[in-house]
């Protein structure tokens, strides 16, 4: 690569080449990708169900959270395989108060 | 660490904010993908389908897989759920479509028994990351 970043770990020389088994050992290396966060929140529903739109044309990486407040939340439990994602949405049948976070990289 | 790079949200002194306020903070490891790719799982109604992927990493990586499922008593699902999805109704009805990570290979795997449906397919996605588990 003719320019970029690599970070290593502590005690890792960060010049040394990369291979396939020593990528692990470095924080970050900017010859591979690593996922982004696009959207991050809180959505919240009078009524049980809550649903963001991403719009991003794919089914995108996701992870959800069910919480006890939007404001200020003591708990988060995950909720991820009960959530459901489309190439539109992100959603809950059930859960009133969520926490997501939609990463670009998906399908 | 004695190097690396911090960068803030706006507003947010670099120096003195607090982890959350930080864009990019390498003193923790980004994932780092290796590979990505789709496939589908064809599963018989009382059976399962299996695939493999081969990644040698000769440790156990860390790994996201996000794919349709079999809904009981509904069927195949239009949109995704994260794996593993694990269900059972009555000790007879189950959907089960998971993975196994070993030092070697990624296997994600589908099945169900669900009284009146026939075989599925199913279509799934990865992410596999250079990251240890």
């Amino acid at each position: 690569m003719p320019y970029g970043i690599r970070i290593s770990r502590d005690n890792i020389d960060a010049t040394q080449g990369l291979t396939e088994t020593n990528i692990k050992d470095f924080v970050f290396v900017s010859d591979k990708n690593s996922p982004k966060v696009i959207f991050s929140g809180f959505i919240s529903s009078a009524t049980p169900g809550v649903s963001f739109t991403h719009g991003l044309g794919r089914v995108p990486m996701f992870f959800m959270f069910s919480v006890d407040s939007v404001t200020s939340p003591t708990y988060y439990e995950a909720i991820g395989d009960s959530a459901i994602a489309t190439t539109t949405t992100i959603s809950h049948p059930t859960y009133s108060k969520v926490y997501y976070i939609i990463l670009q990289e998906g399908n | 660490m004695e190097y690396g790079i911090k960068i803030s949200k706006p507003t947010k002194d670099v120096l003195t904010c607090g982890v959350k306020d930080l864009l990019i903070d390498t003193s923790y490891p980004l994932l780092k993908v290796k590979a990505t790719g789709t496939g589908t799982l064809s599963a018989p109604n009382n059976g399962g389908d299996t695939d493999t992927i081969t990644h040698n990493l000769g440790y156990i990586p860390r790994v996201l897989v996000y794919g349709q499922v079999h809904e009981l008593g509904v069927g195949k699902s239009a949109y995704y759920r994260k794996y593993p999805y694990i269900r059972q109704q009555v000790g007879i009805y189950s959907s089960n479509f998971s993975y196994d990570i070993t030092t070697t290979e990624l296997k994600i795997y589908g099945s169900f028994g669900d009284e009146g449906f026939g075989t599925e397919t199913f279509d799934y996605f990865y992410y596999l990351f250079y990251d240890e588990k």
